[in-house]
């Protein structure tokens, strides 16, 4: 590779591929000293790289697994990822019929807010609404989840409330409704059965079916005067067809041997 | 006479594993496995099936991730060198096996891998190619899954439920050329509401666990013996319970055959270590390596096992094949009486049951089709094709199922792997948020490929294949890493665009390390009802 034809970011991202220090700080033709100066030294470095450690960054990639392999000798657990989100957030997922899942994260202002408003508390309530009442749990404010049995085929919400010192139920977040489906025939009822007819053979639909009839300027069709003002491509292509092309005349309609006499 | 059809599916699926960044991944394997074992053996029954004239029809799943996975160049150089070191043991083990009752197979194997690396080039690494003339040839009708087989049930937003089904029909249209006709949803997850989605994307079927249609409203006239029409007018193909069992039961399903043979006896773990270990992975620990010298036998211990014999085992295929298309058409007798009509048979099953799991399993699917053209109550026939001759049906609401243990969704929402949604779906929120803050970034700029890199770690996250590791308790510990690798890089590309500040070298690397769908288009995430 020729590096003078390179630019400096380039040769910047080449030198942080292969960790050259002060890369920042160098220029041009100090980047290009310095990158030949580490590829001769790889140059004699008797094993080839493989194909699929070319990529710059993944050499600087290639390193961090050397070392995260040496910190978890018993496997790669998978790169960091957010503890918080810093939303509030209550989720109702259903699991089956007689299931469904509840996660929340409250957000530091809003437990603020509620440690403001109702003084200091370590358990908030969880209720279940259902189309029968409520139901409640105590839950930790550390956790975050929890599963819950209900009955199957029936619609269900949840919100997170606090409980203060007077015992009165403060709500602070609310889910949206999910349904559990259900776990066994419906009630047989003959006159709800209603039938479908999809067409799948790929034939063309009225609208498109009409319109080519009403462009074909077919006898007493509506358009049979105006095709001149409508052409379609494959009639234009007829006035470009050079005279000796090899096309039989009887391909040409009568409509456009008419235009090209007019 | 009574008449019916039969209409099986394959779905063919792995979750996308490519690791360009390290030389000897164990998790590939998977592909390479799949392909040596399942792919190309099914190809070929195809390929003699055309040859002898024999009608074959066959609705196959060539899933998303999978696709991309065939036709990656460097997965494609991997399995050449896969294959090439198991040839190269085969055809030791010819040597080593000769004058002992595994000599026939031992030779079975040597043919076998010499016949998939001769194959493999013969469509440049390219199977997909293979599969292209068997569509149009007429005997395969390839239908699509969710981009990344994302459970759609348990996602929060219509947004993501629909990414998944319009990337994944965008793939479809880069791979085969057409439309998708139909669809395999991720695990058959289906919720009232998904089937719009299908609808709007011109997906004419899907398939369904059994209770989806049984439980569904109103109560489905012909059970799962005829589809029902979603109000969208998608029709919904509930899965058969009996030729399901015919070859799933433990008890009396047909790989238990004690010809056949046994999957837990491996050369792997069977032979000499210092013979092994250049076969085995980096870390040389024992492993199968798909030489397998044992049949069923019976009810004995592993130690027990006889030798196998490829040609009784492949006689007994045949025979197996034979007995399943008779017991359909005995099935066909009674549900005419029952319904009158002609009733579908509608019976999928894992791709990779018949090869990988059950060796002798693609000859036992040839075996079907040539059985079915001497029976002349059965049809086999695709999900188009079957639409196209019947088109009315009733109107039902199927009911929220899954083809999962249990027939809902707790193999994907449990104690064991409840962690993730928290992020899978902060991932879709935020996902929304960073496209509907650039709904029109300029062609290949750099937010745009910063907002598309987002989109694919975003997909990739969502895989239902890592929370059904972690349900199975396979492997662990690679599905905890994928789903946070994956998160991670979101979260990193989501900061970028919310700070204004991108690390184009970072965006690259991503980029390098999961090139899914090159096609994609992040504002997929802007679209609404």
């Amino acid at each position: 590779m020729n590096l003078e034809k390179c630019t400096v970011k380039e040769l910047r991202k080449q030198a942080q591929a292969l960790a050259i220090k002060n890369r920042s700080k160098m220029r041009k033709a100090e980047l290009i000293s310095a990158l030949k100066a580490a590829q001769t030294a790889h140059a004699s470095d008797p094993a080839p790289i493989p194909e699929q450690l070319t990529s710059p960054s993944s050499r600087m990639l290639q390193e961090q697994k050397q070392q995260q392999r040496e910190q978890f000798p018993n496997g790669d657990p998978g790169l960091p990822i957010p503890e918080r989100y810093e939303e509030d957030i209550l989720q109702l997922m259903v699991r089956d019929p007689q299931h469904v899942y509840a996660y929340w994260e409250i957000s530091s202002a809003t437990l603020e807010k509620l440690r403001t408003e109702h003084g200091p508390m370590n358990d908030a309530v969880l209720i279940l609404e259902t189309n029968t009442g409520t139901e409640m749990r105590v839950v930790d404010l550390t956790t975050n989840n929890y599963f819950l049995t209900v009955p199957e085929n029936a619609e269900y919400r949840v919100r997170l409330a606090v409980r203060d010192k007077g015992n009165e139920v403060h709500n602070f977040m609310e889910s949206s409704p999910a349904n559990t489906p259900s776990a066994q025939p419906q009630t047989h009822n003959s006159d709800e059965h209603q039938w479908m007819a999809v067409d799948e053979t790929g034939t063309i639909n009225d609208r498109d079916f009409h319109e080519l009839v009403d462009s074909a300027g077919l006898p007493g069709g509506p358009n049979s005067a105006s095709l001149q003002k409508r052409p379609h491509t494959w009639v234009g292509d007829a006035f470009n067809l050079p005279s000796s092309h090899s096309f039989s005349s009887s391909l040409l309609s009568s409509a456009s041997l008419t235009r090209q006499e007019s | 006479m009574a008449h019916g059809y039969l209409l099986l599916v394959l779905h063919a699926h792995l979750p996308y594993v490519r690791h360009p960044d390290e030389d000897d991944f164990l998790e590939e394997d998977w592909l390479f496995e799949a392909i040596t074992e399942t792919y190309i053996p099914l190809l070929h029954q195809m390929d003699e099936l055309q040859e002898q004239g024999v009608y074959t029809r066959l609705t196959m799943t060539w899933t998303p991730s999978l696709c991309e996975m065939l036709v990656d160049p460097l997965l494609q150089k991997r399995y050449i060198k896969h294959i090439t070191s198991l040839l190269e043991l085969a055809e030791q083990e010819v040597a080593a096996k000769a004058d002992t009752p595994f000599a026939e197979a031992a030779v079975t194997y040597q043919k076998h891998f010499e016949f998939c690396l001769k194959k493999f080039k013969e469509y440049d690494g390219n199977i997909l190619l293979w599969v292209r003339e068997k569509m149009e040839a007429g005997l395969l009708e390839p239908i699509t899954c969710g981009a990344t087989h994302g459970f759609l049930p348990l996602m929060q937003t219509r947004q993501a439920q629909r990414a998944q089904i319009a990337i994944a029909c965008d793939n479809y249209r880069k791979h085969f050329g057409r439309n998708p006709k139909g669809i395999w949803l991720p695990e058959c997850g289906f919720k009232p509401g998904i089937d719009e989605l299908l609808a709007e994307y011109g997906i004419r079927f899907f398939f369904m666990e059994s209770h989806g249609l049984y439980y569904g409203n109103p109560r489905p006239h012909y059970g799962v013996y005829r589809p029902t029409f979603t109000e969208s007018g998608v029709a919904a193909f509930g899965r058969d319970p009996d030729s399901s069992r015919n070859v799933w039961s433990a008890e009396c399903g047909y790989p238990g055959n004690a010809a056949y043979r046994e999957f837990y006896r491996d050369l792997g773990y069977d032979g000499d270590y210092n013979y092994v270990k250049k076969y085995l992975h980096d870390d040389g620990v024992r492993r199968n390596l798909g030489l397998k010298y044992h049949r069923v036998t019976g009810g004995v211990d592993l130690h027990h096992k006889e030798p196998w014999i490829p040609t009784d085992a492949f006689g007994q295929a045949m025979e197996d094949g034979g007995n399943f298309v008779y017991l359909r058409g005995q099935q066909i007798e009674q549900l005419h009486n029952m319904f009158g009509g002609d009733p579908v048979i509608v019976a999928p099953y894992d791709a990779e049951l018949f090869g990988h799991w059950w060796y002798e399993g693609t000859q036992f699917i040839s075996s079907i089709f040539h059985t079915a053209m001497q029976n002349h109550n059965l049809t086999v026939i695709t999900g188009s094709e079957y639409l196209e001759r019947n088109p009315a049906h009733q109107v039902q609401t199927p009911c929220e199922s899954s083809w999962g243990d249990g027939g809902y969704a707790d193999v994907w929402l449990n104690p064991g792997n409840e962690w993730i949604y928290r992020h899978l779906h902060a991932g879709e929120r935020r996902m929304i948020e960073a496209a509907h803050k650039h709904p029109d970034a300029e062609p290949c700029s750099d937010i745009e490929r910063v907002l598309n890199q987002m989109a694919r770690e975003l997909l990739l996250a969502q895989s239902s294949d890592w929370a059904f590791i972690m349900t199975t308790n396979t492997t662990v510990p690679y599905a905890i890493r994928r789903t946070k690798d994956h998160i991670n890089r979101f979260t990193c590309l989501y900061e970028y665009i919310m700070s204004g500040t991108i690390q184009m070298d970072t965006v690259e690397h991503l980029e390098w390390l999961d090139p899914i769908f090159q096609e994609i288009d992040y504002r997929i995430y802007t679209r609404h009802d």
